[in-house]
């Protein structure tokens, strides 16, 4: 008797401090079981996840740069609109990672601004082909440029339900007779996201 | 037979129950969440240009041709007579084209809309009003200027800035001050000196449009 009381004692004195133990191994059991019932359920199903990976050229990566302009002057060039040998140096390139067709967007954040001054983003043109010569991307901001917005629509898409390519870009600003004298920046966004969701 | 007591601190059992806790929640969590996918992939740069300054003022008409303290139509007829003080300049109240008032200056300066920043206009003259070896001293040229009045007071007569020969940072050479637009009306008087030499005396004014600085030079 003396045995089995000092037996139950002890068992006792374990649970009391053991106790959190054999919760928490509890817990993880049921975890673990959970998580070998639902692979079961799922059979050999395999989710491959989508990637999505575009990269900038390394002048456009530097900012679409205009320099100077006089006033009163359309069409001026981003200095990156032609190289030596008449080619843009603007591109956007999808990654070979990515393995979903996917549509390509650009907008911008604001109209290009200089304090309380701004060049309206109708102003701000761009057009693309996946063609670089000194005729492509057409640059007279005519009738085919595309005016930036400060949001993704369905005017503004470099490249749509493409898997990949390298899309050249050329960029052109307009600037009016009374255009503020000053230092005018914005922020442009490029952005390639699988079609089925879309910019 | 062999008893093993295993005694453990209660401090360190609430520890470990503490963190095996957390370790449970945090796998569940994981286990459950959704599955994370890089379906878009975002970039930004920056786009820049820099809108060249431009200025750009004109002269009135009557302005243009001159200052003259003569009557041009008859340059014969001499008006001006030693010691004589505030001469007007010929176009200074010939103005009759203000519907509310007459006597208007005909001497302006305008800045032309296509003026992109403030800007500064400043005035100065070559030289005295000479004469050959004789000479009529710039301080006895006199101006004045007001924006946007012009009628029988305004700008005011007499004038009380006299000229200087050089431009630069000096409120007596400033036609106008940081201003982007606008008309600037102009009118200037002539005294001559009690002892000065008769003759025909000229000299050569100019007016220079600037950036707004410390400084106003072209």
């Amino acid at each position: 008797m003396v045995m089995i009381r000092m037996s139950i004692s002890f068992a006792m004195e374990s649970i009391k401090y053991l106790s959190p133990f054999v919760l928490v191994f509890f817990i993880l059991g049921i975890i673990f079981i959970n998580t070998l019932v639902r692979s079961e359920s799922v059979g050999t199903k395999v989710i491959v996840e989508k990637s999505v990976s575009i990269s900038l050229s390394n002048n456009l990566s530097s900012g679409i740069i205009f320099g100077n302009i006089e006033p009163n002057a359309n069409n001026n060039n981003a200095t990156g609109n032609f190289n030596s040998t008449d080619h843009t140096q603007f591109w956007v390139t999808i990654d070979s990672s990515t393995n979903t067709p996917i549509d390509i967007c650009i907008k911008d954040n604001a109209n290009l601004s200089f304090g309380s001054y701004n060049i309206p983003n109708s102003n701000f043109k761009w057009n693309s082909t996946t063609i670089n010569s000194q005729s492509l991307p057409i640059f007279n901001g005519g009738p085919t440029a595309h005016a930036l917005n400060t949001t993704y629509d369905t005017v503004n898409k470099i490249a749509s339900n493409v898997y990949n390519g390298t899309y050249y870009l050329r960029f052109t600003l307009d600037v009016s007779v009374t255009q503020q004298a000053g230092i005018y920046n914005n922020t442009v966004y490029f952005k390639g996201v699988s079609t089925d969701t879309g910019c | 037979m062999t008893k093993i007591k295993i005694c453990i601190n209660k401090g360190t059992t609430k520890f470990l129950f503490i963190l095996f806790t957390l370790i449970v929640i945090f796998c569940s969590l994981f286990l459950m969440s959704p599955i994370q996918s890089a379906d878009n992939s975002q970039q930004q740069i920056t786009a820049n240009a820099t809108i060249q300054i431009n200025v750009a003022i004109s002269l009135s008409g009557n302005l243009s041709v001159g200052i003259w303290f003569i009557n041009r139509t008859n340059p014969d007829d001499i008006v001006l007579v030693k010691g004589g003080s505030n001469y007007n300049a010929s176009y200074n109240f010939n103005g009759t084209d203000n519907p509310t008032f007459s006597n208007e200056t005909l001497y302006w300066i305008t800045i032309d809309s296509t003026t992109n920043t403030p800007i500064d206009i400043c005035t100065r003259t070559n030289a005295n009003l000479t004469s050959g070896s004789y000479f009529i001293p710039n301080r006895n040229l006199t101006w004045n200027v007001t924006k946007t009045f012009n009628n029988a007071t305004n700008p005011p007569y007499p004038p009380t800035v006299w000229f200087n020969e050089t431009f630069g940072w000096d409120l007596d050479n400033l036609v106008a001050d940081n201003e982007q637009s606008g008309n600037f009306y102009l009118r200037f008087a002539l005294d001559v000196p009690s002892d000065q030499q008769a003759g025909s005396y000229n000299n050569t004014l100019y007016f220079c449009g600037k950036e707004n600085s410390y400084t106003c030079g072209c």
